[in-house]
């Protein structure tokens, strides 16, 4: 697993308090008990903060899956 | 109602609230003598009770915001048709009277083997049947102007959040500002100030509510400079801007500080207030060291980071406001981690950070 990848998996278990296995690029809102709105601003958040880029409200309402969180990253620079 | 002002900010905020400044005992008696006696309810603390000799009418003390106290009241109450509610206190008295009478708990059937307020939370809901008149004691979370009440049972404390819960009237009653003293004042406006800076950085905060926070936080420093530097407290000031810190939380949330306080005051650590002034400084620090929101609160103060962390050291240690000992268990920092405030906090918070500002080693 590349090293974004653990900076990311480590910061979306600590926001949405997940287990490890719900860790999958599929896994959204619906899946994952935690993921509510509020947790949607604790993401973009932490992602600026890890990651240094800063999401607008109507890119974090297009995020619907954990793989969602990857693509705006790449789109930035990040590579998985 | 000539002996009775109109309550004037130099900020021109007071059309947010309709309110007014009470300037003594007679002039409050006037003030709730005008409502109708027999379907006027008076809602008091024990500290206030000086101001209702000679008021007839029913009066019923509240000791705590708990749901006991609540279905207490309740069942005090359920012969009577109420249509003004006049609430003297502080929170706790205000979160009970928009509790039990802003919402439909009276409809709600009572029976003694209702035990816990997790069962019946679903069923709460906002009704307004009668007009509230609020009159807070002391300044701090403004619940006299927002729409939120907590209500404690014995496994949790309940935030309920209805527009129902906002009061109809404020009336400041001076008397009731005079016999604080300056210790108490100053951790009032540390809670005012946290609710407003909070309100500022609320990643969820509507942009209006933050300017009326930030136009409420410069303010609040401006009380503390003057103070500083020898002058007495102006309670309309300050009443006024404890009020804004109400409204603008209504729609703000709250973050990391009140995350450590509610937990911290579970645990006995002390009252949210006080806790609330033991780590604004430490909670502003962290913030700071990533969010350039912080740095633009300050510098709109003409200070940087570093001199305002210093100046609100110098108010915490000219009052004696000092931290608790947090003897640590890990739980502790794990359960602050877990509150929903921290999720709203202008920065991510993880559990190391939350033992480095409790200081747990």
């Amino acid at each position: 697993m590349s090293e974004n990848n653990e900076r990311l998996k480590t910061l979306l278990l600590d926001i949405f308090m997940m287990p490890e296995s719900d860790y999958k690029d599929g896994n959204g809102p619906d899946d994952i008990e935690n993921w509510d709105s509020l947790a949607t601003v604790s993401m973009a958040v932490g992602v600026q903060e890890e990651f240094s880029h800063h999401m607008t409200p109507e890119e974090v309402s297009e995020i619907k899956s954990i793989g969602d969180i990857k693509t705006f990253l790449v789109k930035n620079g990040i590579s998985f | 109602m000539a002996s009775v002002s109109s309550l004037k900010s130099s900020n021109n905020l007071v059309p947010l609230f309709s309110s007014s400044w009470i300037k003594d005992v007679d002039c409050f008696k006037k003030s709730v003598l005008k409502y109708d006696t027999n379907s006027t309810l008076i809602l008091y603390s024990s500290s206030t009770e000086f101001l209702l000799s000679d008021i007839s009418g029913i009066k019923i003390k509240v000791k705590e915001p708990t749901f006991l106290e609540c279905k207490s009241i309740i069942k005090q109450t359920e012969s009577m048709t109420i249509d003004t509610i006049v609430a003297i206190g502080g929170g706790k008295v205000l979160d009970v009277a928009k509790f039990c009478f802003f919402t439909n708990l009276r409809d709600v059937v009572f029976s003694d083997s209702i035990g816990s307020l997790s069962e019946l939370k679903q069923t709460i809901e906002s009704k307004k049947t009668a007009q509230l008149i609020a009159c807070p004691s002391l300044p701090g979370a403004g619940s006299e102007s927002s729409k939120v009440a907590v209500i404690s049972d014995i496994d949790s404390k309940y935030p309920f959040v209805f527009d129902s819960f906002f009061s109809d009237e404020i009336l400041y009653i001076a008397p009731l500002y005079g016999q604080l003293k300056n210790r108490q004042i100053v951790i009032g406006l540390f809670d005012v100030l946290s609710h407003l800076m909070e309100g500022v950085l609320s990643p969820i905060a509507p942009f209006i509510m933050k300017q009326y926070a930030k136009m409420g936080f410069q303010m609040v420093m401006d009380i503390f400079k003057r103070h500083m530097q020898g002058e007495s407290f102006n309670f309309q000031d300050i009443m006024v801007m404890s009020s804004l810190a109400g409204y603008t939380q209504s729609f703000t949330s709250v973050g990391l500080l009140h995350g450590i306080s509610h937990v911290l005051e579970s645990h006995g650590y002390g009252d949210h207030a006080f806790l609330n002034a033991c780590y604004f400084e430490p909670v502003m620090k962290y913030n700071s060291e990533k969010s350039p929101k912080v740095q633009g609160l300050v510098s709109a103060l003409d200070q940087t980071v570093d001199e305002f962390l210093g100046n609100i050291r110098c108010i915490t240690e000219r009052f004696k406001i000092e931290k608790p000992v947090v003897n640590g268990p890990d739980d502790i920092s794990l359960l602050i981690a877990k509150d929903m405030c921290t999720r709203t906090n202008v920065r991510l918070v993880r559990q190391p950070d939350i033992k480095n500002i409790l200081e747990i080693r």
